[in-house]
């Protein structure tokens, strides 16, 4: 048994969770390491980096290409859209102070999606001197636009004075998701051969088309935004507290909403432009972390993007695996671990929701 | 010196604060009363340049608007009437938030010495949603006093502003919560607090600033605003301020509220 003076002393230091948190950066950064080695020595051609190097490889050139033309382009992407989905899901969570905020479940990555798709579709029609200006990057342009467009929908249509309605907001989302996938759709009618094998393809949320070219269109984007978003740790914590209470805290208020705002919007576009809709990783990264090292959103947006990145990759190992040699779109394997996370949440927390 | 120059202020089409001027001294604690809905709140809101008002509004000579927050932060800390938590954070982290924002966030000690002052340090672990609602509010004056520790800075006096502090807080708490506040103001800071009780406004406050639909209708020491006749007007109850024979502090017993 405990006698008092113990539990004094206990008390006498507050359990920091600080400085786990901070340790974290260490366990998650080797973490995504690992999974990176992983991913990158398993593959349906049996090719190993191992056996590239110790000369084992019967076929030096093939092994070669495969590694550095399919593997390593997949594990990069795989890590930034992992990053940008999971501090997408963190920052918006700390905009809309709801742990339920999702890109993926109220309707952002829809609209990210339908720009995406309009761009794909409609490109055509720019103006060419327009086309050669922003070249490569239209399509993770159009789905920024779409995904800002989204975010500030929604924040407009669920948030008054700044309280934000959770029933509002995640009621808007479903209108919001449906009315872009509806648009998308049509989108779908308008477009020709070629770029309807685009669309399937990125559709159903793959890894699958990972290019260096493709990548370099997404990353200048996703990297962009990820920086902007460590810097909102402490505009966000305070925001926690409501906005009368931040601004007297002396945070930026509306600065801070409209760099979260773009960088959700970034973030989200980007990824959802290379990869397509890949869900519930927005919402299973930050709420394991707040459940282990709290809820301070410094610490927690580097962890977020580490164990997104891990998260994704992880489950792009399984999308290969699971079913050798053809492969499971990545959505599906990501929605499968996720969606019982957010019911969680959901009865954990239900009367956050009170509909 | 905080001083109010005649501000109006409208919200949602409907005018709020009609006209109102007053002043707050450092060194004192300034009472805001009156009825529900007379406008305190929002009267505060203004004051610490929440929402923009019109006439001019100043504190320690600089201006006081949503634009100069940033400027204001280290030199005065608010606690609002209802104050919500988005995350469960622990009680001493809700504090730290408040302590990273002040001019002592060098001080590591500091955090845990708010919590001591209104007696909650045995709960800085605890996760502040599962705390009852007059703990909760304890944490949130701790939070403030963790950004503004000391009553006066370089550049002059530090302020308080309290929005209810002891509304939901026991009578051994009230009395803790205001102590404070009387020793910050004594210590040279100034404090400003809306006040629901009468009695606790008597004892503590310096100076009353009594107000009624929108409008200043009385200032000035306890003795002087905390009167019969200003308060049946004001109330709209027929109330007798009662004179104890010790003291001469004016004091308030309801029993005394004569029908009619
Ligand atoms: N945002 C708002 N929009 C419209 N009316 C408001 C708003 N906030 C407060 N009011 C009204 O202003 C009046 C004064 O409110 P308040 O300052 O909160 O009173 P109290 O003195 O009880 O603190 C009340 O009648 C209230 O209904
Ligand atoms: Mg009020």
């Amino acid at each position: 048994m405990m006698t008092l003076t113990q539990a004094k002393m206990i008390e006498a230091q507050p359990r920091d969770r600080r400085a786990t948190a901070r340790q974290a950066h260490l366990w998650l950064g080797l973490l995504l390491i690992a999974v990176c080695a992983i991913s990158l020595e398993s593959g349906a051609s049996g090719v190993s980096l191992l056996g590239l190097v110790t000369g084992s490889a019967q076929d030096d050139t093939l092994a070669r290409i495969i590694l550095w033309e399919v593997r390593l382009p997949r594990i990069a992407m795989g890590a930034l859209v992992g990053a940008a989905l999971a501090v997408s899901g963190a920052v918006m969570q700390g905009l809309f102070r709801n742990p339920l905020a999702d890109p993926g479940i109220v309707g952002v990555s829809a609209g990210a999606g339908l720009g995406a798709i309009t761009a794909i579709v409609l490109g055509g029609l720019l103006p060419p001197a327009l086309q050669s200006l922003i070249g490569i990057y239209t399509v993770p342009l159009a789905a920024f636009v779409g995904g800002w467009a989204s975010v500030l929908l929604l924040y407009g249509v669920a948030t008054r004075g700044g309280r934000t309605s959770v029933a509002t907001m995640l009621l808007a989302g479903i209108a919001l998701g449906a009315l872009s996938g509806a648009v998308s759709g049509l989108m779908v009618y308008a477009a020709d051969d070629q770029q309807l094998r685009d669309l399937t393809f990125w559709g159903l949320g793959s890894l699958a088309g990972a290019t260096w070219a493709k990548l370099a269109t997404a990353a200048p984007i996703i990297g962009l935004a990820l920086v902007a978003a460590t810097t909102l740790g402490r505009g966000l914590n305070g925001l926690a507290l409501g906005e009368a209470t931040a601004l007297h805290l002396g945070i930026p208020v509306q600065r801070t909403k409209t760099l979260a705002i773009l960088c959700v919007a970034g973030a989200t576009g980007a990824a959802v432009a290379v990869s397509g809709g890949i869900g519930f990783v927005g919402i299973v990264v930050p709420h394991l972390l707040r459940l282990a090292t709290g809820p301070d959103h410094g610490p927690l947006l580097i962890n977020s993007a580490l164990l997104g990145a891990s998260l994704l990759l992880g489950a792009d190992i399984l999308s290969r695996l699971l079913i050798a040699p053809a492969e499971l779109p990545i959505g599906i394997v990501t929605a499968v671990l996720g969606a019982p996370v957010f019911l969680w949440i959901l009865l954990r927390r239900r009367g956050l929701v009170d509909l | 010196m905080l001083c109010a120059d005649h501000v109006s202020l409208c919200l949602g089409g409907t005018a709020i604060l009609h006209d109102v001027s007053l002043s707050a001294r450092a060194g004192h604690l300034t009472a805001i009363a009156g009825p529900n809905g007379s406008g305190k709140t929002t009267l505060l809101r203004a004051l610490t340049g929440e929402i923009a008002a019109q006439g001019t509004i100043t504190m320690g000579g600089l201006p006081v608007h949503p634009r100069h927050a940033m400027a204001l932060a280290p030199r005065r800390g608010v606690l609002p009437q209802a104050a919500r938590l988005a995350f469960p954070f622990t009680v001493i982290e809700v504090v730290r938030i408040g302590h990273g924002a002040g001019r002592f966030a060098h001080r590591p000690d500091l955090p845990l010495r708010a919590l001591d002052h209104v007696g909650l340090r045995h709960m800085a672990s605890r996760t502040y949603q599962d705390l009852s609602g007059g703990e909760q509010q304890r944490v949130q004056f701790a939070r403030v006093l963790a950004q503004i520790w000391e009553p006066a800075g370089p550049d002059g006096p530090n302020w308080l502003f309290l929005d209810e502090p002891v509304s939901s807080l026991d009578i051994g708490h009230q009395l803790g919560v205001m102590r404070l506040a009387r020793d910050f103001a004594a210590r040279g800071g100034g404090v400003v607090a809306v006040m629901h009780d009468l009695n606790l406004t008597s004892m503590f406050a310096d100076q009353v600033v009594m107000m009624q639909s929108g409008r200043v209708v009385a200032e000035g020491t306890p003795e002087t605003v905390i009167t019969s006749e200003t308060l049946s007007a004001v109330y709209g109850c027929d109330l007798a301020v009662s004179e104890p024979p010790p003291g001469n502090r004016p004091y308030i017993l309801p029993q005394n509220a004569r029908a009619g």
